[in-house]
């Protein structure tokens, strides 16, 4: 989709390249992130893509077509742009600022109302908006027209150089969110460029690690970055607490729950002690009538004098299906017996998973990478 | 007090008719002013140095006493209108092409850069974005050349120029007579009068032209 091939760029008056003979696809809708330390390179990378800075050699091509000496307006046009301070026009309506590249495109006015609406929803504002300036607006709301405004004319490409940068930690967090549930409906080809790594793994589909003058140190997924670094400088850049990083991207429905028994409300105190028995456990997971985990029950517990909902403790550590394992061993570590109940989206009850699950799951996880770069490196080599 | 309201009574027609004569020659002034200074500042505004060069001449023009400027314009330009005007659109350039330069430069960074990375030409920018943007500082500009022109406008009296200049110079050259004073009062009251409605009139024009999303 976008081919960058042997970019190069001197600014005048310096001796060094601030991006130096940089080459790299990018697939068709796919979120790329482009991370490194500051002064790297990665916004002017960024900005060749778009010729807001023009290339010193090389060439850029998008959908397979060489716009290396495209005029650069028109260039622009086809590539949604945003940027951290966002940069909306003040003296322009929020449908004015949304309808810039459609009215440089000579759309008429039905075509660019119907487009405003549509969009206005797509990223949650309400139409009541249209006349509003954006002064009157918060920062999350900015951020959104912003996007808005962005994906106007519906480019294939959206350029974004830090766009939740200057957000509060909470609404950016909702933000990305929002965007990633956005991006798997409109599927459009990103080029993101951030200086977080956290942001990187959360946002990419792949993030191409940049060092110094935009050198490629690493170009890969999230996942393969994280257990499998390629040099010291990725590890020092990704930092501490990799593998916990490495949790955040897998869902606890993709692993193992384990075999958990579990009681009624309904069942009697002996039925319940049997279960025990012969599940070889000392606690029973009572579920209520809707098949929600209600409360947990140990074998001390169990007493005649006591009805099952007043018994043992009530289940807390409860996490949806579609939870990270970080999320996940968050919850376990506040949990009573170092366990979290897994329930599907309606909380009904799934499965129970505990710390050595989790581990399991992650050392699995590592070895079949290891196994798969040994085997990428084996069959790399016999081509050879 | 009370004679020079008699004076005001029986010369009323007199008196507004030069006001008129200089309301005129300043508007006019003003105008070519605005035209000059905002395609000028335009022009300028990215050229560090090109821009110095101009601020630093439409200043000189300020320095030059107006006396002598519009004597110097007498054979060049004869009496009346012409030389006024031109002297005036000297004098007035200076506070148009300032506040042009300083309000295209204000501009927010992160605007620009978002209307050129979305494909909008240079010339689009200017017209849709940064003018609109400075307009405000524009007009403040405009108003302070009003006030500079309206009381230099007087001054062109001394080469057959329209205004009140004219009653001023009168009652200034009899000093003495009974009617001296009631002529320069007048003149001043005057200038004074229109200065205020024209920077009435500029008020209101910059709110009006402003654009809601930038107003305070």
């Amino acid at each position: 989709m976008i081919r960058l091939e042997n970019l190069s760029k001197v600014f005048p008056g310096q001796d060094e390249p601030a991006v130096d003979d940089l080459s790299m696809d990018i697939y068709e809708g796919e979120i790329v992130v482009l991370v490194g330390p500051s002064g790297c390179g990665k916004t002017t990378t960024m900005k060749m893509i778009n010729r807001l800075i023009e290339p010193s050699s090389g060439r850029i091509f998008l959908q397979g077509e060489d716009v290396t000496r495209v005029n650069s307006d028109n260039l622009r046009r086809r590539i949604g742009y945003v940027i951290q301070q966002i940069g909306l026009f003040p003296h322009m309506t929020i449908a004015d600022n949304i309808a810039t590249v459609p009215k440089m495109l000579g759309w008429d006015k039905e075509r660019t109302s119907g487009r405003i609406d549509e969009l206005l929803e797509t990223v949650g504002i309400d139409r009541s908006y249209r006349d509003r300036y954006p002064k009157e607006l918060s920062g999350g709301q900015r951020q959104r027209i912003g996007v808005a405004r962005a994906m106007a004319a519906d480019p294939p490409v959206l350029l974004m150089d830090e766009p939740f940068g200057a957000i509060d930690p909470i609404t950016r967090d909702r933000l990305q969110d929002e965007f990633l549930r956005l991006q798997r409906e409109i599927k459009k080809t990103i080029v993101f460029v951030t200086h977080d790594i956290d942001e990187a793994v959360k946002m990419g589909d792949r993030i191409a690690i940049l060092k110094q003058q935009s050198k490629i140190a690493q170009y890969d997924t999230p996942e393969n970055i994280l257990t499998d670094p390629a040099d010291d400088f990725v590890r020092n850049f990704i930092g501490t607490g990799a593998s916990i990083k490495r949790l955040s991207l897998s869902r606890i429905s993709e692993i193992e729950t384990t075999d958990w028994p579990v009681a009624r409300l309904s069942d009697s105190h002996d039925e319940v002690r049997e279960k025990m028995r012969s599940s070889g456990r000392d606690h029973v997971l009572v579920l209520d009538e809707q098949e929600k985990p209600g409360r947990w029950v140990g074998k001390d517990e169990v007493k005649y004098d006591t009805p099952l909902e007043e018994s043992g403790r009530p289940a807390v550590a409860v996490v949806e299906a579609t939870a990270s394992l970080y999320k996940t061993l968050d919850t376990m570590i506040t949990s009573y017996k170092g366990s979290a109940i897994v329930v599907d989206e309606e909380g009904r009850y799934k499965g129970v998973v505990d710390f050595d699950t989790v581990l399991e799951a992650t050392s699995a996880m590592h070895s079949s990478e290891r196994e798969e770069t040994a085997q990428d490196l084996q069959t790399e080599g016999g081509g050879r | 007090m009370g004679g020079f309201l008699e004076y005001l009574a029986l010369n009323w027609d007199h008196v507004v008719e030069l006001a008129i004569g200089h309301a005129i020659v300043v508007a006019i002034s003003l105008a070519i002013d605005v035209v000059i200074g905002v395609s000028l500042g335009v022009l300028v505004f990215r050229r560090e140095r090109v821009a110095g060069v101009a601020l630093a001449i439409t200043s000189t023009f300020l320095t030059i006493p107006s006396f002598a400027l519009f004597g110097i314009f007498i054979p060049i330009f004869g009496l009346g209108y012409p030389p006024t005007v031109v002297a005036l659109v000297m004098y007035g350039l200076l506070p148009i092409l300032r506040n042009t330069v300083a309000g295209v430069r204000s501009v927010d960074p992160a605007v620009a850069e978002s209307a050129q990375g979305m494909g909008m030409s240079a010339t689009q920018r200017l017209l849709r974005i940064e003018l609109p943007l400075a307009w405000p500082v524009i007009i403040a500009g405009v108003r302070v050349s009003t006030m500079l022109l309206m009381g230099i406008a007087a001054i062109a009296a001394i080469v057959g120029g329209p205004g009140l200049g004219e009653d001023i110079f009168s009652g200034l050259a009899r000093v003495g007579s009974v009617t001296a004073l009631d002529l320069v009062l007048g003149g001043i009251l005057g200038i004074v009068a229109l200065a205020l409605i024209f920077d009435a009139f500029f008020n209101v024009l910059g709110k009006l032209t402003t654009s809601r999303g930038i107003r305070d």
